[in-house]
């Protein structure tokens, strides 16, 4: 198949979409079409499981944006997006490798391939060179004399000139051309795909096994010195944590009074405590486990100690998501305690791959690579949610406090719901914040009447008659 | 030494791609001609000095174009298009801040060519 007649023909369909267009039905119909696209130019690829799966991502993420459409919808189609077209150029990579590859082919690839094919013209010099003073002269020469002719004849003669002036270009609209060329570029990235050669080969020969470094041999002496520091320091941490736990543990059971200022600063400490403890611990853990000390036959109480010490961050993790759960459970969701919540996830996820990384001897890369990968899977399954609504949703039917005001203040997503809770609660909140929803609403109702078909989103299906 | 030369490459295209856009967004009539000339001068300035100071350097570290081009032109590209992604987002994605980065951004990425792409033999 001619890639640019396909590039040229998915650039229409481009512009189709998202020609002045806000995003909505418009991002599910380019992930199918693109996705078709891919599939169509390299069918060999999407017989593989792990392809098939990202696939299902890109796919599923783009729909969510069409039932709310949301930044946190928008961003994790974009990446599934980038993630899938690396799947399609090398899917042994890792989650990281395969996002740059795909944004490197989204935005480059035609640059990279240029530059590929002039080497490969000089190497082989195969294509002929195209004469451009022949093209000159024969397009150039002509337009330029038309040009000057007609403005003499057009001076010259009234008449020609009353029906020069009537000629009316006014119907080629610029704006959609340029737009669609933008789209031809972007397309003609996607079908030739490119990688980060470096990179992608680099993630390929390195293993999540950490080797033995014979380069690095250590005197067993420096090893039993190296390991007796570890035991200490660790017996000193885990006390110190340990002990941090107990009083924290004591200061919630004493809380009876479930004051804002008080949990909002009780959750906020606990974080920061959290962040430098994690952060602390992974780096000791790290450098300890960096090389031949893994292999020490004498290291066992190192890693009790080292497991130990996992496991009371874990603790740590479970007692500020409590702390955080109090605060909830008294005043509502916001962005900022959910984001406590995905933060507390991540920081279990990293202690988790932390322990394997020291019990199964493995390298700094494959806590890496599996951070990554579980962050992606984290992301996809953030996205499922709409937050909006959710946070609305449970402000006003479980949460002891509602905050008319920031439920106002959230995105178009939770309008319905939001319009139907005042109205079976008229005296919630005060008098102006009910005439915010109501405005909210009516121009909430406004834009949904206005969407084009490329604008769709599931509550013009589910409202608009 | 390329720079020059791909400067003044570098300046004609941006400034044509400037001058389209203008004329197709932000709805100028008649182009200017003298005003087109001048803004080469500055786009000339501009783009040597980008070309100067953020793709030379590069070939301080590799003598082969050809592996100079596959181990460093993706990330300067990454690097570049984020960069351009954050000031458009600073800018609230203005629509002249958009048309100039991307001019920016095409700029670059062809000046990069222009500079490593093998000599005729």
């Amino acid at each position: 198949m001619n890639k640019k007649i396909l590039s040229f023909s998915t650039a229409i369909l481009f512009s189709l979409f998202f020609f002045k267009r806000d995003i909505g039905l418009n991002m599910l119909l380019f992930s199918v079409l693109t996705t078709l696209i891919l599939v169509l130019l390299f069918p060999n690829k999407f017989k593989n499981k792990k392809v098939l799966m990202y696939t299902g991502f890109y796919l599923v993420s783009s729909t969510l944006i069409f039932f709310y459409n949301s930044s946190l919808t928008i961003i994790t189609s974009l990446i599934s997006f980038f993630v899938l077209l690396g799947a399609v150029i090398e899917r042994k990579s890792s989650i990281y490798v395969l996002a740059f590859n795909g944004l490197y082919t989204t935005i480059a690839s035609i640059f990279a391939t240029t530059i590929q094919q002039l080497n490969k013209e000089t190497t082989e010099v195969i294509k002929r060179k195209i004469n451009y003073i022949y093209w000159f002269k024969m397009i150039g020469i002509p337009l330029i004399t038309v040009f000057i002719f007609s403005i003499l004849y057009r001076s010259a003669n009234p008449y020609f000139n009353e029906i020069i002036q009537k000629i009316d270009l006014s119907f080629i609209n610029m704006q959609l051309v340029l737009f669609t060329l933008m789209g031809y570029f972007l397309m003609l990235n996607i079908i030739n795909p490119v990688e980060i050669e470096p990179l992608t080969s680099f993630d390929l020969k390195t293993s999540n096994i950490l080797a033995r470094n014979p380069k690095k041999e250590q005197s067993t002496e420096s090893l039993i010195q190296e390991n007796q520091l570890g035991i200490v320091l660790f017996i000193v941490l885990n006390s110190l944590l340990l002990f941090f736990l107990i009083t924290d543990a004591l200061y919630i059971s004493r809380i009876t009074d479930l004051r804002a200022s008080d949990l909002s600063k009780a959750v906020h400490e606990g974080v920061y405590a959290l962040i430098t403890s994690i952060v602390f611990a992974i780096t000791i853990i790290l450098y300890f486990f960096r090389g031949n000390l893994n292999f020490f036959n004498k290291n066992k109480n190192l890693r009790l100690l080292t497991f130990i010490w996992i496991a009371l961050n874990i603790v740590l993790v479970f007692i500020t998501s409590y702390k955080n759960y109090l605060y909830v459970i008294q005043y509502g969701f916001t962005y900022k305690r959910i984001g406590v919540y995905i933060y507390l996830s991540l920081s279990l996820i990293g202690l988790i791959t932390t322990f394997f990384k020291v019990s199964n001897i493995y390298n700094l890369w494959y806590l890496f690579r599996k951070n990554m990968q579980m962050a992606y899977l984290l992301l996809i399954l953030l996205s499922t949610v709409n937050w909006d609504k959710f946070i609305t949703y449970y402000n006003t039917d479980i949460a002891n406090i509602t905050d008319l005001g920031y439920l106002i203040r959230l995105s178009d997503n939770n309008t319905l719901m939001l319009q139907e809770y005042t109205d079976t609660h008229p005296n919630i909140g005060t008098y102006r914040e009910q005439r915010e929803v109501l405005l909210k609403y009516h121009v909430y109702i406004e834009n949904l009447e206005e969407n084009s078909w490329q604008e769709l989103v599931y509550d013009n299906l589910s409202f608009i008659k | 030494m390329k720079t020059p030369l791909t400067a003044i490459k570098a300046a004609i295209l941006s400034s044509s791609l400037l001058f389209i856009y203008v004329f197709v967004f932000e709805n100028v009539g008649e182009i200017i001609i003298p005003l087109y000339f001048l803004s080469i001068v500055i786009t000339f300035l501009i783009a040597g000095g980008m070309i100067f100071f953020t793709i030379m350097p590069f070939s301080l570290l590799e003598k082969d174009n050809t592996i100079l081009f596959k181990k460093y032109f993706p990330f300067y590209a990454i690097v570049f298009f984020c960069s351009c992604l954050s000031f458009a987002y600073i800018a609230k994605f203005e629509n002249i801040v958009v048309g100039v980065l991307s001019i920016a951004y095409i700029t670059a990425m062809q000046s990069w060519i222009w500079t490593f792409k093998p000599e005729n033999k």
